[in-house]
């Protein structure tokens, strides 16, 4: 296995004590850290999330006590759980101050708590990560490496303009627009245990938030001044039984949300506006752990803690499933032309790729998707030499993965068996046409020490592509990676070869020959 | 064929639709009605006996002709329903007019129809239970018969379920058609609703057996009375509509069961009429045979004599904008002979005059808070007036500043007169949302307007090949902007906050809709042209407006 593993063929990795910059003509360009090399670019906000990550659980225990008489029994906890958030509240509550209580009530308790979220989600079989806290399922769904003792709990560029959104662990949203010094800070009592934020496409304001117990609509008004937005300004999305939601996907053209978790067999489709909701649901799998909507909207791929995934059309929302995998699938990304989905499993260390045909037929509505996932790249362990030849180890299972709007790179994180976080991203260059190609480019390292949380490209870059990374250390890096896109250099070339002549055949990517 | 599209749709499509549903409605009877017989008998006491006895009754014969009648009773329940769905919500000003139009001659012949069907369906009931419920007398011996009052509580109840149903058909809106934003297939659409027809359908017969008992221990003595004194009968011992008669459980179980099955057999059969109506259908964009020259997507959105096909019309322009490279080819091609751009110019000229109409109706709205809203009073009115003008401040309220105004004002004209009379000063008093409905009543085809002309549009930048669209983005640009500032301005004027929250009319939050479709159209359309839309010849305060848009601003 290791010997078709693709860092075999990487170019050596940068040295002990550098840091990448940027990728120029073709190359990573790596810098000795000690001559503090690293300029963030132009009108890009400096960021360093700070709060010692363990501490903000223990924090939140902390507060919980301070505002709660010490005499309150369990049983009046319990009561305010089931008015916050029902019965499941209830036993979720007495199975954590299981201590408390008489052993066969925390037993007892567990074992209803189970059964309810078995119940809750209509499916065949017990699955593990019912029984469950909330935080332990959005610590195992999350894409944040480490996200009950990260830093970082969450975190979201806009899809068109210079502006992030990340989440803390005291659960407060700061969001960063440009260079303004004016950084608001989203709070709102039902914003617990925040898993995902999702900016809404086709807008400048509107921020969704997935909680432990609902879905909230922020609206931060962007020529505001108000440093706590007012909770007046937010929406609440509620739905039975669906809670904790761990991941949110809109669509590109910004009027559905769709909504997933972990312990819901049902995909929830919100009409945001509206406040309504369609619940998509289908039997088997017993939950959805992560969702992908393809950037050119015509697909959904849903992927649930078994191993089983779907993969829907959006005119009729039906779903073609793909079972067999040989464990869960724990990250996806789509081409930005929406034929090709790259995924990678919880258990081996490769990226699979599966492709799906046009159609272009208004009434169809076939999916299209190929038989099978073919293998595309294998990430096996193995030895790379360093610039000064040292040897590392590099390779393991897939954390998480990004690709650009061109479909020119792909920046994947990495963990090894336990669960240990190679200090690496792995950055890859890929063709998406007329195949998928998928080739090294490099390796990108942060200070000594750090190893990357979260990885994303800023999806508004114009000179090639911007990889944003937070590392350990809650800085968050920009790596800019200049490069033309194919595409340009075809339309370039295309222009030379036939001066235009209608109107139309400017626009035309393909070439007339 | 000569008919207007209108005629053509009822006769091709519609018949097709809405006997499909109903056909549907009447499948399902037996099986709720072998669930409904199964529970009527249920016997805790005696499991054995009871399944055993159900299964039995199951394969009787009086079973399979009560199935016959309340397939037949669903199915006509199904058809008087059909002219009461509007796609169009009811808005009515104060509840006066509500009572008003719910006294209105059709609605009430749809109440009857509703009192009789499932006063007749709970009398095929109470023939299925045992001696007990089964008939109106119950003759001991020849002399005389007493009067089974349990028969006739039940019938009553039966009779009260169909007015509840009525009543609540029209006021919780469940006559409205709403489209989904999701065009799911129609077997998923009802398998999600089927759920919450259960719940509603429970939710209801709970609510209204709450309110029976009392009604029936109040007023019980009347249908009791007359049937006795009519029929010559005698009464029972321990009459039911005493307080000792009604604390009878197996009664209880009994008619609420029987107010389940009407609920969730006319709730299901609603459901489906609604999917079935509501479903996308494909008009032609153009048609080359003559005979169906007048039966293409244009005349559809034109159509005012059958507001549903206006709204098919719509949304499948809307379906098409978005989903169909195909049609959107047809939409931006050129006539032959001639070179013009009709099937564009049309469905665009028809999109944009519903625009500028809603922008029109809500700039009115907007002048009139405006005008409404009380100003400072000039010194010399303030020492006549100062205790009339308290509760008036510069802030713009809209209605409840109104009221400010106009209560102290002696009454003179007959309206303002009654309104100080303290029970019709209830039914004259204005809905607070009232106005903002109205106004909004029909804004889910400006909603698929907008959003049809902007994916269009953002569609020609790759596929218009003639250029159709560029002459007519600068009026698009500009109506567009037009109307989000107009409800912009209307949202800020009129509600306070952003939503008030809890439940209210189903068509509430259209308003908020418009506001984000608009919005995310006009980004949509930045998006794609970028800054080639500056070279456009537009208006200063259109081209200020974007600016802000581009600039992420808004």
């Amino acid at each position: 296995m290791s010997e078709n593993s693709i860092f075999s063929i990487f170019p050596p990795a940068p040295t002990e004590g550098t840091i990448t910059i940027c990728e120029q003509n073709g190359g990573l360009v790596n810098l000795s850290s000690s001559s503090k090399p690293y300029k963030k670019p132009p009108s890009y906000p400096e960021v360093v999330i700070s709060g010692g990550g363990s501490s903000s659980l223990t924090h939140r225990e902390n507060a919980k006590s301070a505002f709660l008489p010490h005499n309150e029994t369990v049983w009046k906890r319990a009561l305010h759980a089931w008015y916050e958030m029902g019965s499941p509240g209830v036993f979720e509550e007495i199975v954590n101050s299981s201590s408390e209580v008489p052993d066969w009530v925390g037993v007892a308790a567990k074992k209803t708590l189970t059964f309810v979220r078995w119940a809750n989600s209509l499916h065949g079989s017990i699955f593990p990560h019912l029984s469950m806290s909330n935080e332990e399922i959005i610590t195992k769904f999350s894409d944040i490496v480490n996200w009950s003792r990260s830093p970082v709990k969450a975190f979201a560029w806009h899809p068109h303009t210079l502006k992030f959104a990340y989440a803390l662990g005291d659960d407060s949203i700061k969001v960063h627009s440009g260079k303004s010094d004016l950084v608001p800070t989203l709070k709102h009592k039902l914003q617990k245990n925040v898993a995902d934020l999702a900016w809404q496409p086709q807008s400048a304001s509107v921020l969704a938030v997935a909680c432990q117990s609902c879905v909230l609509i922020w609206h931060v008004e962007p020529t505001s001044l108000a440093t706590r937005p007012s909770t007046s300004s937010c929406q609440v999305l509620q739905q039975q039984n669906h809670a904790p939601v761990t991941c949110l996907a809109w669509d590109p053209s910004g009027r559905i949300l769709l909504s997933a978790s972990p312990v819901d067999t049902s995909l929830m489709a919100w009409d945001v506006p509206m406040e309504t909701c369609v619940p998509l649901r289908r039997l088997g799998g017993g939950g959805v752990s992560l969702i992908r909507w393809s950037p050119d909207g015509s697909k959904v791929f849903s992927a649930t803690p078994s191993q089983l995934f779907r993969v829907w059309e959006t005119k009729q929302w039906t779903c073609e499933v793909w079972t067999k995998c040989t464990s869960r699938c724990k990250a996806a990304c789509w081409s930005p032309d929406g034929r090709t989905l790259l995924f990678a499993t919880e258990s081996e260390p490769i990226i699979y790729s599966l492709t799906f045909s046009t159609s272009i037929d208004d009434t169809s509505t076939v999916i299209g998707g190929s038989q099978s996932a073919v293998v595309s790249v294998s990430l096996a362990e193995v030895d790379l030499s360093t610039e000064d030849r040292d040897i590392v180890r590099v390779g393991g299972l897939v954390q998480s993965m990004v690709m650009d709007r061109h479909g020119e790179r792909l920046a994947v994180t990495l963990h090894d068996d336990k669960e240990q976080v190679l200090p690496y991203v792995a950055l890859f260059r890929t063709r998406i046409n007329p195949m998928l190609e998928i080739t090294p480019c490099g390796l990108i390292q942060g200070e000594s020490g750090e190893y990357p949380l979260h990885v994303s490209f800023q999806p508004s870059f114009d000179k090639g592509a911007l990889l944003s990374i937070i590392w350990s250390s809650g800085v968050v890096r920009y790596v800019p990676l200049y490069f033309i896109p194919s595409e340009e250099i075809q339309n370039v070339q295309h222009r030379h070869v036939a001066p235009p002549s209608l109107n139309g055949q400017i626009l035309s990517p393909i070439p007339s020959h | 064929m000569d008919g207007t599209i209108g005629d053509v749709y009822n006769k091709e499509v519609h018949r097709w639709r809405t006997g499909a549903a109903i056909t549907w409605a009447v499948i399902t009877v037996p099986i709720i009605l072998s669930v409904y017989v199964t529970l009527a008998h249920l016997d805790v006491s005696h499991p054995s006996q009871w399944i055993s006895g159900s299964l039995s009754l199951l394969f009787s014969v009086y079973y399979l002709l009560m199935c016959v009648v309340v397939i037949f009773l669903t199915g006509l329940w199904g058809s008087f329903s059909l002219p009461t769905f509007i796609v169009e919500p009811e808005v009515y000003s104060n509840p006066l007019q509500l009572t008003a139009s719910m006294c209105s001659p059709q609605k009430l012949v749809f109440g009857v129809v509703c009192v009789l069907l499932s006063g007749v369906t709970s009398l095929l009931c109470t023939g299925i239970l045992d001696g007990r419920y089964q008939d109106l007398t119950i003759c001991t011996n020849r002399d005389f018969c007493v009067l089974n009052e349990h028969h006739l509580f039940l019938v009553t109840y039966g009779c009260y379920t169909g007015a509840v149903f009525y009543l609540f058909h029209f006021l919780r809106q469940n006559n409205y058609l709403q489209f989904t934003s999701l065009q799911q297939s129609k077997y998923f659409q009802v398998r999600s609703g089927i759920l919450r027809v259960l719940q509603t359908s429970l939710h209801c017969v709970l609510w209204q057996t709450a309110y029976f008992y009392p009604l029936y221990w109040l007023f019980g003595h009347i249908p009791t009375e007359w049937i006795v004194h009519s029929l010559g009968l005698r009464r029972s011992t321990l009459p039911v509509d005493s307080v000792y008669g009604l604390l009878d459980l197996a009664l209880l179980w009994q008619s609420v069961l029987c107010g389940l099955l009407v609920h969730i057999s006319w709730s299901l059969t609603t459901l489906l009429i609604k999917v079935y109506i509501t479903e996308r259908f494909c008009f032609p964009i153009e048609s080359m045979l003559d005979d169906r020259k007048n039966q293409c997507l244009i005349d559809a959105l034109q159509c005012d004599q059958n507001p549903v096909v206006k709204y098919l019309g719509y949304l499948d322009l809307c379906l098409l904008s978005k989903h169909s490279p195909e049609r959107r080819r047809t939409v931006f091609s050129l006539s032959q002979p001639g070179g013009h751009p009709h099937n564009w110019s049309k469905l665009s000229t028809s999109c944009l005059s519903a625009i500028t109409a809603l922008s029109g109706r809500i700039q009115d709205a907007n002048w009139q808070v405006f005008s409404q809203a009380s100003v400072r009073p000039a010194t010399d009115d303030v020492k006549k007036s100062a205790t009339s003008h308290q509760g008036s401040t510069l802030t713009y309220r809209g209605d409840s500043v109104k009221k400010d105004t106009t209560t102290p004002q002696p009454a003179k004209n007959g309206s303002s007169f009654w309104k100080t009379k303290p029970v019709i000063s209830y039914f004259l008093t204005e809905f607070p949302d009232a106005k903002s409905r109205k106004l909004f009543a029909s804004a889910q085809l400006d909603i698929w307007a907008v959003e049809a002309l902007c994916n269009l549009v953002a569609a020609s930048f790759r596929e218009d090949n003639y250029g159709v669209v560029q002459k007519t983005l600068p009026q698009i640009l500009t109506s567009v902007i037009k109307l989000q500032e107009n409800v912009e301005k209307h949202l800020k004027l009129v509600s306070s906050g952003r939503r008030n929250g809890g439940r209210g009319s189903l068509d509430l939050p259209l308003k908020y809709v418009l506001h984000s479709s608009l919005k995310s159209c006009i980004y949509r359309i930045i998006n794609v042209f970028g800054a080639h839309l500056l070279n456009l010849d537009l208006p200063s305060d259109t081209s200020y407006k974007l600016k802000l848009f581009m600039d992420f601003k808004e």
